[in-house]
Formats: C-alpha cells, structure tokens, sequence
C-alpha cells in the first residue's frame, strides 16, 4: 500500500516538473569541477591581452579505448584538466598522474587526434598571449597507452611559437598520415587597415601554418601550400571539411576584425586555393567559432559562422555604431569584402556557391558567441544547433565607449596601466543564456533554449558533445568563465519519446588509425544523412567520437562509407538503429565516382547582349539617411518586340543615369546589333526605370516608352520627364509633345485598352518622390487618341489610383470576365490593389485579395499556372531572409512627417523585436538626423528601450502619416474565378527580395514553373545586403504546389542583383535574359535536351 | 576708462542693486567653465562649440546690457539678423544684475545643448548660493524670469540661424580623385558638418568674405610645392622633439581621440579649441580684474569671432576637400606613418586653430594690448601642464604650428589659416566699432 503511494507520489512530481531535453547535472554528481578561473590583475587583463575573454576550450574521446567517452578540458590560466569515464556519468580527474596539465602559461584550444597512428588518441593543446615565445610553444601530448602522455611537440616539429587558438589535423595530401593546421591571431591592435599591402605580408607569429606530417616528423609548408599568413588574420577557428564532395579534405577559418574568412579549397596537388570572395556573397565580422554540417540533409555540408548580434532590441541599441558607408566602401576596395555582425548560415549549393540564409532559418543572432554545434540533439534525423556566448565586461557598450570610459579615467590615478584596470573593474559583466535550436527542417531552426534546459545565465566558450553514457543521446561540456564547467546530460532516451539514431566508430589501418577525413552517408528510407569525420567544430574544441546520426525513422537501408582515400564501402545487411557499430576499413578497390549529373534544365547561352549596365553609384542615404533601402539600383528592366519585323524579336534594355538605353536588333545567328539611336543617346541623362514596346500611334509597328525614374534627381528635375519615342521604319524619333508634363520618378509602364476604343493607354506607376520618401508620389493613366499623344485622365478615371502608393509594379487583366481590362498594382507598404474598370472608369475594389496582406511587394507576374484559363498571379516581396520578420499581429510600421520642422520628411521605420516594435536606427543615427531628439536621448542607455511612444509624442504621432507591412512572403494567388487565393512557396521564394519573375514549363513536364530573382545590395549596413537568390526555379508540381529545383539541377548561378528577367527565343533557341543591376545581362537557355 | 567705469558704478546703485554684487567675474568664468565640461560631456564638435558659445555668450551679454541706462551696448542691429531684444524695465528693476548674468549662463545651456538637463542642479546652487550671498527669493525670482524672457527671444533669433536645416541637407560624399580627403583612422568617421557653412553668420557679410588664399596645387611629383609640403610634415613627424611634442598635446583640443584596444574602443576627450580659447579669456579677464560687465563683454566679442571663424573655415574646408598628411603619405611616402595626434574628421585646408585662434587672439589684443603675457592653465584637468605666452599671437600662432607638428596639417595650410583668421578678427573690431574698454 506504502509502495503504491509513493509511487503515484514519485509519479506526480515527476510529472509536475516537465523534464527539459537537457539537465545540468552538479559536479557533486559528476565529479567535474574544473573551473576556467580569470584573475584580472593591472598587468593581464582585456585591455592588456585583447584575447582575454575569449575562454577556453574542451575535448572529448576515449583515451583509454574503453569504450567511455573522456573529457578533457583547457584553462587560460589554471591547469588544463583531463577526466575519465568510470561510467555511470562519474569522471575521475587524472590530469596530473597523465601528466596532462599543460605549462605556466595561457593556453586556449585543444585538438585531440592520434597523431603518430598507434590507435592511441593524442592531445595537442595550443598556447598564446603575452609571453615570451618559449611560453608559448603549443604541446602535443602523446598518450602512451596507459593514461600516461608525453609531450613531443618539439621533437615531432610542432611546437608552433605562433599566438595559437586552435589546431586541426587532417590528412591534406592524401597520403595516409595526419598533416596539421595551426590557428594563429595577432595580440597587437592592427585594426581598419586602409593599406591592402599588409594582406600580403608574412608574419612569424601571427600568421596561420600549416604543417606537412613526413614520418611523424612535421615540416612547415605554409608559404608553398598557398595558406595565408599574415598579420591581420585574428583567426578564432578554423573548421575543416571537404565542402564541394571531391575527396580532398578543404578548410574555412573564421577571423576576428576586418580580415575576411578564408575559404581554402584543396587543389590535390598539396596546395590550397583560397576561394571565399569567389563562393560566398558576404560573411561575419567579427567571425569567431563556427561549424561545417549537413543542415539539410542534401549531401552538401553548409558553413555557419558566429558573430556578437543580440537578439533583443536593448542590447542592439547599446552596441551598434552608426552605419559608416565610407568604411565600408573603404574595406571592399581594400579588399576586405562584404562583412556584416551577425551569424552567418551559408548553404551549400552545390556548384561553388552558398546561399547565406541566417535570419530567415532564425539562428543570427545569438549574442557575443563563441561555440557552434551541429548535432542532432534529439535524434530525428535534422542536425540542431548549440551555441554559446557571453563576454566578460561589457565594454563594447557604446555608453563606455562615449562616456563612461573617460569619465572614469579622469579620476583615477596612477600609472596608465593601472588607471585602466581601475576604470575596467567598474564595467558591469552581463550574463546570458546559451541557445539551442531545433532544426526543423526546410532550413528553418527553432529556438528551444529555454525549454530545453539552457536558461542558466553565464559566461560560456568552448564546448562539446559526446554521449558520455552510451545511452544514445549526445550530452554536451562547456567550458565557462569563472564557474565551474557545465554537464548537461541529454535525456532524450531515457524519456521514451521516439527517436532514432546509429553511432558509428570508424577504424583503419595506417597512421591516420581513426579515419579522420572519411565521410559517412546513412540511408533511410528516402532521407540520407551525411556526417563528416573530422573533429575539430565549434570554439577551440574537438571531438573523436563516434559519429552520431539521429534519423527519422527505424528503418536503415545502407551506410555508404567513403574512406579518405576515396574507396567506397558499403553495408547492407542488416543493420538496425539504435545502437553503436564498429566499421573496418575494407579495401573494396571502388572508388568514389562523381555521379553523372542528368544535364541541368538552363546550360549558359553562347549568345550575350553586349550591354553593360552602369550604374553612377549614388548613395541615396546621403539624402534621407533612415531610409531603409536605397532607391536608384531598380534597373535594368528589358523590353522585347520585332521592331524591324524580320521574325526576331529584339531588345531594349534600360539605361542608368548617365547611360543611354540600347536597342539591340537580333539577327539569324542569335547575336545581337547595336541600333545606335540618336534619340536615346540625346537621353541618357535620365535614369531607365522601365521600358514598353507597344503601338502607340496605330501604325502596325512598335513605338517604345522609356520610363525616367530613380531616386537621385531634385523633385522638379526635368530628367525625370517620361519619353515616347516613335518608330519609323526602325529609326526613333522622341515625340517630345506626346505626353503630359510629369516629373515623377516612375517605376512601371503598362498597356491596355482602358476606354475601348481600340487604341492602347498607359498606365505609369511612380515609385517615391524624389528626396521625400515615403510620400506617396502622383500615378497616371495615359489616355492615347489613337495616334499616340496622350493625355492623363487619372484624377477623372481613377481618382483611387492617382495616389495609391509607392507603386512597383501593375498589371492589366480582367478579372472580372467581362472583356474590359482590369488593373492590379502592387506597391510598397501596400496591399495588392485591385481596380475594376467600368466603362473607362477604373474604381478601386477590395475583397479581391483575400487577406490584407500588406508588404513591400516588388513585382507582379500573371501566367495561368494551374491550367484552369484565367491568370493567376506570382506576387515578389521582400522576403523572410532580414532582421525584419512581420505577420498581422507584429507589423512594420513607417512613421513620417517632418517632425522637425525644418523642411524635410523623416522616415521611421519600427519593428517587432520579440513583443515590442522599436526603430530600426540606432541612436547616432535618429539624433544625427532629427536635431530635436538630441536632448531627449543624451546616452545610448536612454534610447535603449525607446519606442514610438518614447520618441515623439502624442501629438506627434497624431499629425504624422503612418505606413504598415505584415505581409514580407512572395507567394502566387490563385485566381478563382475572380478571387485571388493566396498559396505560399517553398523556402527559397524568400531568400531574398524578388524583383524580377518569370513562368514557363522549363522542366518539360508539361506543368507551369516559377522563375524568381532579385537580391539587393543597395540597403542600409544595418540591414545588410541580402543575395541568396542565384535563380530560383519552382518546378509546378501539378496540384498548385511548387518544388524547390536545387541549383545543380536547374544550372543557375546567377550573381547579383537581378532585375528583370525576359524569354524569347534568340537563335532559334528558347532563352532566359537576366537584367542585372551595374553589370552585364546573363543568359541561359532551356528546353534544349527535350 | 576711469569715467566709464565710475558712470556704470553710479548705474548699479541707481538700479537698486545691492550694496555688494553677489556674484562676479570669477563666477562667469567657473559658470562658463561648467557649461563648457557639459559640452566635452556630449562630446560637442568644434563647430558646435564655436556656436553653442557665441550663444550663451551673447544671452548672458544681453542680460547684462538690459541694467545698463546709458552706454546701453546691445548687439541689436549689429550682428546679422538681431533685432532688439525687449525686456520690462520694471523687471529689470526687481532683479539682480551679476545673479541674472550668471543665471543667464545656465538657462541658455540648458536649453541648447543635449546633455542642458545637466545643468539644471547648477542653477539649483546658484540660487542656493544667492539667497545665501543675500538676495531675496523676490529678486531671484524676477531675475530668472527676466532671463527666461530673454532667453526665449534670442532662442527665436538662434532659430532662424539655418541650423536646423542642416540635418535635410545631403551628407557628405568624398570627391573622386587623388588630392582629396578621404576619412581617417582610427575611427574612419564620416566628414564632420559638411553644409556649416550655409549657417547664418554673426558678423560677416558671407561666409566666403575671409576666402583664404588658395591650397598649394595637389601634385604627387617631388618637387611640387605640394608634395615638399607632404614631406615637411612626413620629416617633422619622425624627428618630433619633446618641445615638439609638448605643443602638439597643449593645443590637440581633440574632443574625441578614439582609442582602440582589441574589441575594446573608448573615447578620451578634451576641450574643443573654442573651448580652450573661452578658457583663455576668462583667464585673462581675472588677469586683468574686469568687472563682470566688462567680462561678459568681452567674451561676447570673442565666442562670435570664434564661431563665425569656423563657418568661414569650414567653408573653405569643404571647397578645397584637400586630403590630410596621413594619406598622402600612407600612399606616396611611407605606408607604415602616423601622425603624432589623431587626425579629426573633415578636410585638411585650412587649419581650424590657426583660423580660431589667430581670429580670437587678435580680438583679445584690442581689449588686452600686444604683450599681455598669461599662463594658460586650462589644459591641467587633461594631465598637461600649464603654458606661459607672452601675448595672445603667441600663443595662436604656437596653437597654429602644433597642428604642423601634430602630422594633420600641410604649412600652408596654417599659414594661410592663420591670415584668414587675422583678417576675421580685424573685422569683428571694425564693424562692432570697439573702443578699448
């Protein structure tokens, strides 16, 4: 009876305290009392040795080969500790009859490797600050079987004097034994370099090595291998992995400050080839740990890397400096490349590029952070994420940069050095939570720190994982400030909920006994998991452990092992899940073989268009500097008609400002002529914002509307007067009195038939005011007379139209079947619009789109994609892939009025950081520009928290405009008899803002496809620009649902920013034609196998 | 001078006032001085400075010129777009003239700059430290709102000043081509106040009236006067002697000299050079034992010529664009230099201090004479020790060459600057027809 009341006791605590996925087991339970202790003293502390807070590190495997896990972890300054597994989670501290504690000095990662290939697992542990350089010789710990090492660091030619953070080793050439790279930083301040001739020096100490193993003796090959080694390299981790699948192990380091990462691509030749600037499209800034892993499980593993972005407003506000364009455009010419603060997730496509995708798969900001791990922590086949952050003073706080740092110094007295440290102790130290993310798949990540165990505020660094009680889980170590070192173990098994997975310990025979480099690929049903073996991931850690894959189901069909030599093994037979199993190398003789790829649907056209557009490199922020994106990078747009009639359409692409607009006459052979017209020369001036061939005088050939649009011109410019240029037997000739006088900075011509009366009318859309964003600028409906001059009835016609917004792009068609053309625009901080005409009259109808959905819709594009006979519609927005997330309940809002009086208009856009909306400016940049603001928000502190309500006042508020976006996906309205039905698309739609669509069945299958592009790289630094949009083809899947083309199947690689797409046939072939901003169209054609 | 100062003290006791004055010259000087640490608190730009002073300075003249009967000397109608100032006589009469003076200080601070709010516990102790000098609390009422009035007119006159315009006006963009400046390190910030010149000026007619000679042709060949110059500063700079180097740092009046450790950045901040200036005149106005009259006067006189000096400057500044020491020669001579100080954010011809402080220093030889000689203090509270000058062109054209051996300025730019500003000076006393008081 006693028995069952405590057991429905015991039952009913157990289940009133939900069990998180992790649990911080107490060093009571485990024995690990390892603390990372930091004393700050005058003569070492963060502003004597910059690297001070950056922790230490762990490392996991099994050094006495018994089957438990072991950890061994590194202090800065206290000893290094290594503990064994006695099973049962109990660890024993061993460290100093191992004779493993390192030397006097500061040590910071540790890279653990059987490095003399006796089956025996070595640790090499890497020192740095400021000592002499014999303090600094980093030291290889061989173990000697018996859970005794000896240091043979020198002996061996790998007592690297560098001021090291980490160490990898891996087999580079290929020749069966383990090579070494060693991560080295700087300790002196070399930041903001303007002069790109350091970049190439070499130097002693700072510079990255790499070592060449040659019968366990190591000779520095760094120079000839092609391994940068300079002086502005912080580097924080390097991660090796082979990231394009050709069996030779590659390489990415993370570095700190303004040097860029560096992609080192193996050359199989014993060389490397540094790759970066050519695969990725931007990085972090201030790089630090990172990690390589199939996220997505397509068999290409993806690089993520850790930067210092909060995640909530208050944090971000006390960090950011005002945007610096000049500095940035100081460090692209210098050739520091695109380097923005926050996490990066760059997905690999396969064919030499990354999709950069971290906001919109929600793992960019994280804080100050320092480990990245992917694992599958839950065992459902999604590898998730664990981060750790946090930083010892907050000393980056722009309060202590501007004030509190000098108000301190001033009082205090004393040598320099010792002033500093008085004026350090008084900086507050904030604790923060580590993060830990479900991968869910469709690259989307979900934060479940909190409820996975991970509220525990502190100051974390490196980490690892490991199942340390073989229950088949991954526990994981971090190694933290001043506290004792965490162990979290994973109860997910224990917990019986449904999971699956497979550990599999790799052996070879050879120097290189645990098969570092070889990749594993587990088949299950129609999923594959793909892990690499290579050790080193996150923060000066590493880990030789089984691999672990979790998976989605029980049921395995086959392991493909391909083994560093690139020779394949595959098993079979019987292989259940949930459990450990050894695989031995086995010489089966098959290699590796790259998998004909069925020819891709687009191949790259032979044709080109000789046409570069060019750009005259405006700064619109100069002019309204909270504006969030630029306005003057809309071009090129491209029409096409058979201007001459000979049965080959031709082409007019869009000139910017300062550039003539080109017409291209298509010949026989597919190339394309110049049409030098004086006319268009005579306006180059203007900037081409859209262009239309259409019959304008009734004279059966084609007249051509050139839009002049753009955003750097005055109000009043007569450059932004639109053209109408009139074809006379393929001569054109500007009719200057064709249309009404306008200087509006337009966006979109469209043609149709308003009035009936068989003649074509226009409808112009205008995008901004120039200088006045975002007041809604003056739309027009062009009523020709049929003979092609025009007259703007809008204000008659279609009142609502007249100043419908900031209109992007428009469309005509009848919606309502009643054979008068109908019209639908879409805009920014807009909904899709609808305008029924009646008679000529066009009136503005809602409920025509279902939702509200108001976004920053960028383009329109009508196709029958579900083959029912009326128009549907791909509607391109803004994306999901910023730091601006929206829905109906969290609206962007744009606040605007000329709060200061003083002429101008100030835009302010605020948005949703968790429950609250805030600005997107920082405080310099709010106070810089509304002078009135400077004496309600004298320190960053006091605008930390600010919101509308807090910036302006009531009345204010009341007397300003306000705009709205809840809506940022692009997505395709189904049109059903009449009403629009929205669907979303696949992840991809969003990767980044689509201004240029297109439709047709590229695949051959008989289904509708979807073609988006767009990117932009003309916004504000804060925002970052976004380009993971190379092409994006969504093949129709018949039933209105659209798939994800990878782009090694669809052959795009398409880099830029895109702004109009155009199909035609050229040379008899059926051709895509990229309009990409400041640069030359590319071309693709399709449809050539079928 | 006797007279004068006889009429003015049979003025005071007309007015009411009471038998001692409560306050003094060394309470404008310490008042001034508060207002000034406001600005180096909010890390206020030389420009700004230069018109944050010239307003306070001009509130606390005005205020002291409403007690004046006769020799009433207002700067009504004499600076540019001024008109008169209005007050109650009856108010004037209920209030004390060195309380409303000094108060003035305060309000006009408090309400110009960002971090004013800082100075509300000031005018809570000055009225603590009147009522204990023996005022009553009627007359410090009716002197504080007498002051608000006065400060509200001249509010409605500094906002006429086209200052608020600025903000709308577009940003700054460096010019494309090889003589021009570029942002420097370490902080690369954008140019400083680009449009200043479109700022109503006090006295000058235009801002371009004083346009200097112009900058030695930008030339990269050596024997150019222009790369002679780049390689004056590049010798000077590697061969700086302590003298040198002591005058560099006396007049660096950086007020933000960003320093960089690693992750860590902070700024370490000094008084603006119109700061280090006001500093001067107050010095020298207690050397000489003026009357808070004749102190307010003078500072008056002199925060003017300091502001107009830097509209004037900085519109040649940002008309020549010209490119500072350390990038020409990072590019043509030594990629590894660095100038002694930290190069400020805005173009290099011509040289700030020597416009300002040749402009002010002949100013402050009309009231002082040629050899009054001064030790210059104001730098201590920075760690530098006091400087003796034998008179004020001494000390601004020491000011004038420290920016040569601080690396961040070419000769001419200084010599030429140091015409400009003599020449602005020259005029203030013409056109505000000052006698010697």
């Amino acid at each position: 009876m006693i028995m069952f009341w405590v057991a429905v006791c015991i039952s009913e605590i157990t289940q009133s305290q939900p069990v998180k996925l992790f649990s911080l087991l107490p060093s009571s339970e485990t024995n690990i009392t390892f603390r990372n202790t930091l004393v700050e003293t005058a003569e070492l502390n963060i502003i004597t040795y910059e690297y001070f807070y950056n922790g230490g590190g762990v490392a996991t495997g099994d050094f006495n080969n018994d089957g438990l896990i072991d950890i061994y972890l590194t202090g800065n300054l206290v000893s290094n500790k290594l503990y064994i597994n006695k099973g049962n989670l109990k660890f024993q501290d061993i460290t100093k009859a191992a004779g493993v504690e390192g030397r006097k000095g500061w040590k910071t990662g540790v890279s653990v490797a059987d490095v003399n290939g006796d089956g025996w697992l070595d640790i090499y542990v890497c020192y740095s600050g400021d000592l002499e350089p014999k303090q600094r010789r980093n030291q290889l710990f061989i173990n000697k079987g018996n859970l005794t090492f000896t240091d043979k660091a020198e002996e061996m030619g790998i007592a690297d004097e560098g001021y090291t953070t980490q160490a990898a080793f891996f087999d580079y050439d290929r020749d069966g034994d383990l090579d070494l790279f060693v991560l080295n930083h700087n300790i002196k301040t070399l930041r903001n370099f303007d002069a790109a001739f350091v970049k190439k020096m070499v130097d002693p100490d700072a510079g990255d090595r790499l070592y060449r193993n040659d019968n366990n003796h190591f000779t520095d090959v760094t120079t000839k291998a092609g391994i940068i080694s300079n002086p502005i390299g912080y580097g924080l981790s390097v991660i090796v992995s082979d990231i394009n699948n050709d069996g030779w192990p590659d390489m990415y380091v993370s570095n700190d400050y303004v040097e860029e990462d560096y992609l080192y691509i193996n050359n199989h030749d014993g060389t490397f080839s540094e790759q970066l600037k050519q695969q990725l499209q931007h990085i972090s800034n201030f790089s630090m740990g990172a990690d390589i892993a199939d996220i997505n499980n397509d068999g290409w593993p993806d690089i993520y890397t850790l930067d210092m972005l909060p995640a909530d407003n208050k944090r971000q506000k006390l960090l950011f400096a005002p945007d610096n364009y000049e500095l940035y455009n100081n460090q692209l010419t210098n050739g520091f490349y695109h380097q923005l603060m926050r996490n990066m997730l760059q997905v690999n496509n396969g064919n030499g590029t990354f999709s950069e995708t971290g906001q919109i798969s929600g793992i960019s900001n994280t804080d100050w952070s320092w480990s990245a791990l992917f694992a599958d922590f839950n065992n459902d086949g999604n590898k998730d994420l664990f981060v750790t952050n946090g930083y010892g003073r907050d000393m980056i706080n722009r309060d202590f940069v501007k004030f509190y740092a000098n108000e301190r110094l001033k009082f205090l007295r004393g040598e320099p050095s010792e002033r500093m440290f008085q004026m350090l102790k008084g900086i507050k130290t904030t604790l923060l939570h580590n993060y830990i993310f479900e991968n869910k798949g469709g690259l989307h990540f979900r934060d479940c720190s909190l409820e996975w165990g991970f509220e525990e505020e502190n100051l974390s660094h490196g980490a690892a994982y490991a199942d340390f009680d073989n229950d088949g889980d991954l526990d994981l170590v971090v190694n933290r400030m001043n506290v004792e070192a965490a162990f979290y173990r994973n109860t997910l098994v224990e917990s019986g909920k449904q999971n699956n997975y497979l550990q599999i310990k790799l052996q070879m025979p050879g120097l290189n006994s645990f098969a570092v480099g070889a990749k594993v690929n587990v088949y299950s049903g129609k999923d594959v998991v793909t892990i690499e073996n290579f050790p080193v991931h996150g923060f000066q850690s590493s880990m030789q452990i089984p691999l672990h894959a979790g998976l989605s189901s029980s049921q395995i069909d086959s392991i493909v092992v391909r083994w560093p030599n690139d020779e394949l093994q595959t098993i079979k037979e019987n292989i259940k899940a949930n459990q450990l199993i050894n695989i031995t190398y086995k010489g089966t003789g098959k290699y590796f073989e790259e998998i004909k790829r069925t020819s891709a649907i687009f191949t790259p056209a032979s044709s080109s268009l000789p046409f570069k557009h060019k750009e005259d490199e405006a700064n619109d922020f100069k002019t309204q500097p909270l504006m969030p994106n630029m306005l003057s990078y809309s071009g090129p747009h491209i029409a096409k008609a058979d201007v001459n009639k000979d049965g080959l359409e031709d082409i007019f692409i869009c000139g910017a400002k300062g550039q003539a607009g080109s017409l291209f006459m298509q010949t026989q052979r597919g190339d394309f002529i110049l049409s030098r017209q004086n006319a268009f020369d005579d306006d180059a001036g203007s900037e081409d914002t859209d262009a239309l061939f259409f019959d304008a005088d009734g004279d059966g050939d084609m007249d051509l509307y050139v839009i002049s649009g753009g955003y750097a011109f005055a109000k009043d410019d007569p450059l932004l007067h639109d053209r109408l240029y009139i074809n006379q037997n393929g001569s054109f000739t500007k009719n200057k009195n064709a249309l009404p006088r306008e200087t509006s900075a337009g966006s979109c011509v469209r043609a149709g038939d308003v009035d009936g009366d068989g003649d074509l009318d226009l409808f112009v859309g205008s995008r901004v005011v120039p200088g006045r964003y975002p007041e809604t600028p003056e739309s027009f409906l062009l009523i020709n007379d049929g003979k092609g001059n025009f007259e703007n009835k809008i204000s008659a016609l279609a009142p609502a139209l007249q100043f419908a917004g900031m209109i992007t792009d428009a469309g005509w068609i009848d919606i309502n079947k009643d054979k008068q053309p109908d019209l639908i625009v879409s805009g920014e901080w807009m909904n899709i619009k609808c305008f029924i005409n009646n008679k000529g009259q066009l009136k503005a109808e809602a409920n025509y789109f279902s939702d509200s959905l108001s976004g920053w819709w960028s383009r329109i594009y009508m196709a029958d994609l579900d083959k029912d006979n009326d128009l549907d519609i791909i509607a391109g927005n803004w994306g999901d892939n910023s730091q601006l997330h929206v829905n109906k309940n969290k609206p962007a809002c744009l606040y605007y009025a000329d709060f200061d009086n003083n002429g101008y208009v100030d835009p302010l856009l605020c948005y949703f950081i968790g429950d609250r909306s805030y600005p997107l400016a920082s405080r310099d940049d709010i106070t810089d520009q509304m002078t009135s603001l400077r004496q309600r928000f004298p320190t960053y502190d006091s605008y930390s928290e600010a919101s509308i309500n807090d910036i302006f006042t009531a009345e204010q508020i009341k007397n300003a405009q306000k705009l709205e976006a809840d809506f940022f996906e692009t997505v395709w309205f189904e049109n059903d008899n009449g009403k629009f039905l929205m669907h979303h698309l696949p992840v991809q739609a969003n990767y980044s803002p689509v201004y240029a669509i297109a439709c047709d069945d590229y695949t051959g299958d008989g289904q509708i496809d979807i073609l988006l592009a767009g990117n932009i790289e003309h916004t504000s630094i804060k925002l970052g620009k976004i380009d993971a949009n190379y092409g994006i083809l969504l093949a129709g899947g018949g039933k209105g649902n659209f798939n994800y083309v990878p782009q090694l199947n669809s052959g795009f690689k398409v880099q830029g920013c895109v702004r109009d797409i155009i199909q035609m046939n050229i040379g008899g072939k059926k051709t895509i034609l990229f309009g990409i901003n400041n640069s030359m169209p590319i071309l693709y054609n399709y449809g050539l196998s079928k | 001078m006797k007279r004068f100062i006889t009429i003015l003290f049979l003025l005071a006791k007309l007015s009411g006032f009471a038998k001692e004055d409560p306050f003094n010259t060394g309470d404008y000087i310490l008042a001034l001085k508060n207002v000034t640490d406001v600005m180096v608190n909010d890390v206020t730009s030389p420009v700004a400075a230069g018109r944050y002073y010239a307003y306070i300075t001009l509130t606390a003249q005005e205020t002291a010129t409403q007690f004046q009967k006769e020799d009433h000397y207002s700067f009504a109608g004499k600076l540019n777009g001024f008109t008169d100032i209005q007050a109650d006589l009856a108010s004037v009469q209920q209030s004390n003239f060195s309380f409303a003076v000094i108060f003035s200080i305060y309000k006009m601070s408090e309400r110009l700059l960002p971090s004013g709010y800082l100075l509300v516990k000031k005018q809570d102790s000055l009225t603590a430290i009147a009522q204990k000098r023996g005022l009553s609390l009627k007359t410090i009422d009716a002197s504080k709102q007498l002051v608000n009035s006065i400060v509200k007119q001249i509010q409605d006159y500094v906002r006429q000043d086209r200052f608020n315009k600025l903000s709308g006006l577009k940003k700054y963009t460096p010019l494309e081509g090889d003589g021009y400046w570029r942002p420097t390190g370490p902080g690369y910030m954008a140019a400083l106040e680009p449009n200043w010149n479109t700022l109503r000026t006090f006295i000058l007619d235009s801002c371009q009236q004083f346009k200097p000679l112009p900058a030695a042709v930008f030339d990269t060949s050596t024997s150019s006067p222009f790369f002679v110059q780049v390689k004056e500063v590049y010798e000077t700079g590697k061969k700086l002697t302590k003298e040198q180097k002591d005058i560099a740092n006396f007049w660096d009046c950086n007020p933000f000299a960003l320093q960089q450790l690693g992750h860590i950045e902070f700024g370490l901040k000094k008084i603006s050079p119109g700061g280090h200036w006001m500093g001067i005149t107050g010095i020298v106005c207690n050397k000489a034992k003026r009357s808070l009259q004749q102190t307010a006067f003078i500072h008056s006189i002199v925060a003017i010529t300091l502001a107009d000096a830097f509209i004037s400057c900085w519109d040649e500044k940002y008309r020549s664009n010209r490119i500072r020491p350390e990038t020409s020669i990072k590019k043509w001579v030594d990629p590894y230099w660095r100038p002694f100080l930290q190069t400020p954010p805005f173009p290099e011809y011509t040289s700030g201090h020597s416009v300002i402080s040749t402009s002010v220093a002949t100013v402050l030889t009309h009231f002082f004479g040629d050899n009054f000689a001064f030790t210059d203090n104001t730098e201590n509270e920075f760690g530098l020790p006091s400087r003796k000058f034998k008179s004020f062109l001494h000390a601004a054209s020491e000011a004038a060459v420290s920016r040569f051996y601080g690396g961040i300025h070419y000769r001419d730019a200084i010599e030429n600057g140091a015409l400009q500003g003599k020449a602005i000076g020259n005029y203030v006393i013409t056109k505000m027809m000052l006698g010697k008081i």
